[in-house]
Formats: structure tokens, sequence, C-alpha cells
């Protein structure tokens, strides 16, 4: 087993170890289903680890691997450059600020938001 | 490179990145480390009147506010953005588009907290908890606390993205030979914060979004008198705030780990130790949320008693790798090792109160007094504040490719331990006496006034350490004088690079063979692989 799914497997059941354990001695709903619910998600993640590197083939993994082995390996694109994030930055901050404000504000900002959501999936292409 | 407005704005870079949250965070420290001056103005003595209580109670709420969510965390994340590329041999982060957006929605959500201060009712004034129902509409009628949630909302979610990001980048990027098992302390340590993250965000992004629909949508969450339960706040709130506290000395943790050895000149003792007594605190932060609500009585006090101590044990193991470490090092005592050291003797006061509080008799006596206070500022500003303080001093040269002054930097160290120690110790005795937190004022009653005047003095002398520093980095990047790539003899991969690094990175990678490939380069002599 690779050292992360190890880590997610390991924490998963010390997810569940301590829901349990929460439950059997305080007997109090609302941490047990705080608890529950983060169980839940590092199953979900060890579950997710478990198929997603039965496909990978980690260069990194590998303790003698020289960088002139992985020479030519598409890692993949690193934009330099883009304004989009700040975009849709701005934006969330004009949805959230005008959800308390004004509601015209928020419209006005899920537009923008949209919008740069749009043009940041077409630049990522 | 060029460097004008619009590259810093649109720029996906991990290090640009990694510049601006750090830069930014360093921002708000100054905020909040002035709202704090006027906090200890307004307490140096009895009866003072320089602010009325309203205006204390906005003033330490933004200056928690701004010390934990725009500062600490911020400056973590910042330092991580920079360091996890370079120090695992990868060209940039896995989404670094992603990347530049948690900045600026970080960025836009310390400007929302900060504006509460010009709407009507002022900012938020219910300290950096918020307990429902004070923040109900019912009794914080202001727009503050709208702009306090909102910006907590967002500020939760780019924390969230990094998390995702990070962990990501540490799977999946890894340069070829760098095992996890040869990951620097520091990349370690922020996997198991970046866990924590997406393990405690969440909460706290669920609970403040109850808190705008009480107040906004006639939800009744947190109202007992139509059915809600005030405690489910608190629930939620520590279930995110305790483990909170670990996501603002994990990353520290990690620096320390990577300032003593090579100041040491030694490898790090006990590298397995470390990185599992990391994932032990993590795991175990998650399971002590109600340790702050001990004095409801309505949670089960044995149980989380028993978690709290239980953590003492793998912070034990750290400080038994570093002492380790040290033992029979050729000990260098530069500024970055002094704050190292800084770091190690106030977190350890910190983390010894922490052990007392988390025994409940002692909690009942101890709760909403100074003593809390002392706590808390030992574990986040003589902890967290020093390794700062020594991340900044050590890493600053790979930043800005220019070096502090080592003069300055001592006198920077030795104004703030002093001022610290000053300000924090007295307080310990401040609580015991009763001092109750969060007043604006209080009456000449024997001792009160003396030792919060000896307080007031010690924040004074912080101020003027933190001056030096500013003095410092303004004569650094006048300098025409350039820094080396590898100024300390550094052992991670950062070190193998330019100083700054150029795009990208790295031009080449020595072979990766141990958690030391810089040093292993420099001296094949001594390289584990070789020796062993």
């Amino acid at each position: 087993m690779t050292v992360g799914r190890r880590l997610f497997v390991s924490s998963a059941i010390f997810g569940i170890v301590i829901a349990v354990a929460y439950w059997f001695s305080a007997h109090n709903p609302d941490g047990t289903i705080l608890l529950g619910l983060m169980a839940t998600a590092l199953v979900f993640a060890a579950g997710y680890m478990f198929v997603a590197e039965r496909e990978a083939r980690l260069v990194g993994d590998r303790s003698n691997a020289s960088s002139v082995e992985a020479s030519g390996e598409q890692l993949g694109v690193f934009t330099v450059a883009s304004p989009w994030p700040i975009v849709v930055a701005f934006s969330v901050f004009l949805l959230l600020l005008g959800l308390a404000i004004y509601p015209v504000l928020a419209a006005f900002g899920l537009a923008l938001l949209l919008f740069g959501l749009f043009r940041l999936g077409r630049e990522s292409r | 490179m060029k460097h004008g407005i619009i590259e810093w704005l649109t720029s996906t870079d991990h290090k640009h990145v990694g510049t601006l949250y750090m830069c930014t965070s360093i921002f708000y420290f100054f905020v909040a480390g002035l709202l704090a001056l006027v906090i200890r103005a307004q307490l140096s003595q009895p009866e003072m009147t320089l602010v009325g209580p309203h205006q204390y109670a906005q003033i330490f709420t933004l200056h928690g506010t701004a010390m934990i969510f725009l500062f600490v965390v911020p400056f973590a994340l910042g330092l991580a953005n920079f360091l996890i590329p370079l120090q695992i041999g990868a060209p940039d982060m896995a989404f670094p588009r992603l990347n530049a957006f948690t900045y600026w929605l970080f960025f836009f959500a310390g400007l929302t907290i900060f504006s509460g201060v010009f709407v009507n009712g002022g900012a938020a004034a219910t300290g950096w908890y918020a307990y429902a129902p004070l923040s109900e509409i019912s009794v914080s009628t202001g727009g503050g606390q709208d702009l306090w949630i909102i910006g907590l909302v967002m500020s939760s979610i780019s924390g969230i993205l990094t998390a995702v990001n990070f962990i990501t980048t540490i799977f999946l990027y890894r340069a070829p030979g760098m095992t996890m098992w040869r990951l620097p302390i520091f990349t370690w340590e922020m996997v198991a914060t970046s866990l924590l993250i997406l393990m405690a965000f969440p909460s706290l992004a669920a609970v403040l979004a109850m808190l705008f629909i009480d107040r906004h949508f006639g939800g009744q969450f947190f109202d007992a008198t139509a059915g809600g339960n005030p405690v489910l706040y608190q629930h939620l709130f520590w279930f995110f705030g305790h483990p909170e506290v670990y996501i603002m000395i994990l990353p520290f943790f990690g620096v320390i780990s990577e300032i003593i050895p090579v100041f040491s000149r030694k490898p790090i003792f006990g590298y397995t130790g470390l990185v599992l007594s990391a994932f032990a605190i993590a795991g175990l932060s998650m399971g002590v949320w109600a340790h702050h609500m001990f004095t409801t009585g309505v949670v089960n006090n044995a149980f989380f008693a028993a978690v709290s101590f239980l953590i003492a044990v793998p912070t034990g193991v750290k400080f038994f790798n570093w002492v380790g470490t040290m033992w029979r090092g050729s000990i260098v005592l530069t500024t970055p090792m002094l704050f190292a050291i800084g770091f190690m003797l106030n977190f350890l006061i910190g983390g010894i109160s922490g052990v007392m509080v988390a025994s409940p008799p002692i909690d009942f006596q101890a709760k909403d007094s100074y003593f809390l206070v002392s706590h808390f500022h030992y574990v986040l500003g003589g902890g967290s504040l020093f390794a700062i303080f020594g991340a900044i001093y050590f890493w600053f040269p790979k930043v800005f490719g220019r070096m502090l002054s080592e003069r300055l930097g001592k006198w920077c160290f030795w104004l703030l331990f002093i001022g610290f120690n000053t300000t924090f110790f007295v307080m310990q005795f401040l609580g015991v006496m009763g001092m109750p937190r969060r007043i604006y004022t209080y009456p000449a009653l024997p001792g009160w006034g003396n030792l919060n005047l000896i307080a007031s003095i010690g924040s004074l002398i912080m101020a003027l350490g933190v001056l030096v520093f500013v003095w410092d980095v303004v004569t650094a990047s006048l300098s025409h004088k350039h820094a080396a790539d590898d100024p300390w003899g550094g052992y991670s991969l950062e070190w193998w690079t330019t100083s700054p690094p150029p795009e990208y990175n790295f031009t080449s990678l020595p072979p990766i063979r141990s958690e030391r490939p810089v040093f292993d380069a420099k001296h094949p002599e001594l390289a584990r692989s070789n020796v062993s």
C-alpha cells in the first residue's frame, strides 16, 4: 500500500473509531454527527485513493528515479498569468456582500461570477 | 522577470501568490498589532477612558479576527504556497489559477471584515468566536456583524480550496526520487494541516451560514425561545475552532523543524517520529473541541479532558526531536535559530498551561480570566509569531534575493522576546487574581494596576521590536547586495535554485536520495546513501 493510501485509510479508521467512542461515552448527537460526517468524508477520500492510485505511476514514488527519466513527461499546463481568478474572487465578494446589504449587488455578483467561470473554463481548455 | 502591478494582479505563479499572501498577512499583523496597543493603553491604568465599552469590544474582536484569520493562517498558507513546489521539485502548484483565486478571495475577505468599521453600528463586537445569541440580529443589529460573517465564509472557502491544492500538489507533483518519506518536514506538516483544514473549515462555513440565515431569513437555529439551541453554535464553532489552533501551529512546527537542523549542522533527529506526531496531533485535535465548553455543563468533560491530555504526548515527541537534533550539534546562533529557540521556550509555557486548563476543575477556575489570555498568546504569539519571524529571516533571501541584517535581526528578536514575556507572563498572575478577560476597564484592586502597567510596557517593547524589523526590511530592500542562492547551507531543494527562483523554479535538480538532497549533492562524501 502506498503512503497516500495508508494515510487516508488510517485517518478514516481513526474517524470511525473516535465517532463510535464519542457516542458511547457522551451520548451526544451533535458531536457524534459532526464526527460521523468527518469519518464519512475520510472514508470517501480513502476510497478515492484506492481507485485513483490503481492507475497512477508516479515517478516521484520511485526511490531510485532520476530527473532524466521524467524529461519530456507532460506534468500539466502551468499558466503564467490570468485575469479571471481575481474577477471570480471579486464576483464572489459582490455576491455575498449583496446578500447582506443590497440584492441588486448580489445579482450583479452572480452574473459576473458566471461570466468569470465561463471565461476561466474556456481558458483552461 | 517584470514586476508591474498588472503582473502581480494576474499572476498564477505560486511564488507570486505565496509572496502576496505573506505580504498581505504581514500588513494585517501591523493593523492587529496597532489594535493591541490601543487595548494595552486602555488597560494600562484602572478606570481608563481612552475608549468606551462598545469601541473596546470592536477593537478586541478585530484584533483577534485579524491575528487568526488574516495573519497567522494566511501567512502559513503563503509560506507553503511559496515553498511546497520548491521543496518537492515541482514547477508550480497543481492548480495555479485556483491558487490565485484563493489568494484574491482571502484578500477580499479581509477588506470585507474591516469594512465593518465604516457601517452604522461599527464593526463586529462579538469576539472572534461570535457566540450566538450575542451575534444574533436581536442583539448585534449593526451591519458590521454581517460583514464579519461574509468575510469569514470567504476566508474558509479560500482555505478549503487551498488545502485541496496543497494535497494534490504534494501527492502528484513530486520530482523523481522525492518519495513521501523524503519530503521535507515542513511539507509533511502541510499535508497534516491541509487534512485538518478539510475536516474543520466546513464546520465554520456551515455555522456562519446558519447564523446568517438566523439573522436575515428568519432561521431559528440558535434561538432558544423558538426551539433553537445556542449550544449547537458552540459545538459547530469549536469543531472548527480547536483544530484551527493546530492549523495555526503545525506549519510552524514544520518551520522550526527546517531551521533547527540547518543551524545545528545535523540531520533532523527522529524524522519518522516527527511526521507521525504531526498526524497524531491532527487526529487528536479533531476530538477535543468541547474542552472549550466544559462550563456549559452539557458535554462529557471526562472524554474531552482525556483526549486533550493525550495531545501533549505527540507534542512532547516533537520537542524531544528538536532537542535531540540540537544535542551535540554545532549550533550557530543566527537570527532564525534564535527565533526557533524562542519559539520552543514560549510554546513550552503555552503548552504546559494548556495541559493545566485541559483539566476541568482548573478550567472552571481559569475560564474567562486573563490566565487564558496568557495561555493562548503563549501558544499563538510566543509560538506561531516567533516561528513566523524565524521563517521570514530564514527564507527572506530566497523570496526576495536580499539578506536581512543579522545585527538588526538579533535586536528584533531580543526586543520581541523580552517584550512578549513582559506582556503575557504577568497576565497569568492577573488571571489567578481573578481579572476577567474582555473587560474594557477595571477598578483599582490591589495589584491589578501595576501588573497591567507592566503588561502594557511589554507591549511597547514588542512594538519597538517590530519597528526594528520594518527598518531591517526597508534597508535590505534598498540594498544592492544580492543574497547567495544558499546563504545558510540549507538541506532541502529550495536552496538548490537561484534566489529568487526563476519561473518554473528549476533549471536542474540534484539526485534525490534522502530528505537532504542539497546537502547530499554538496557533500557527497557525507551523503547518507554513501555513508550507510
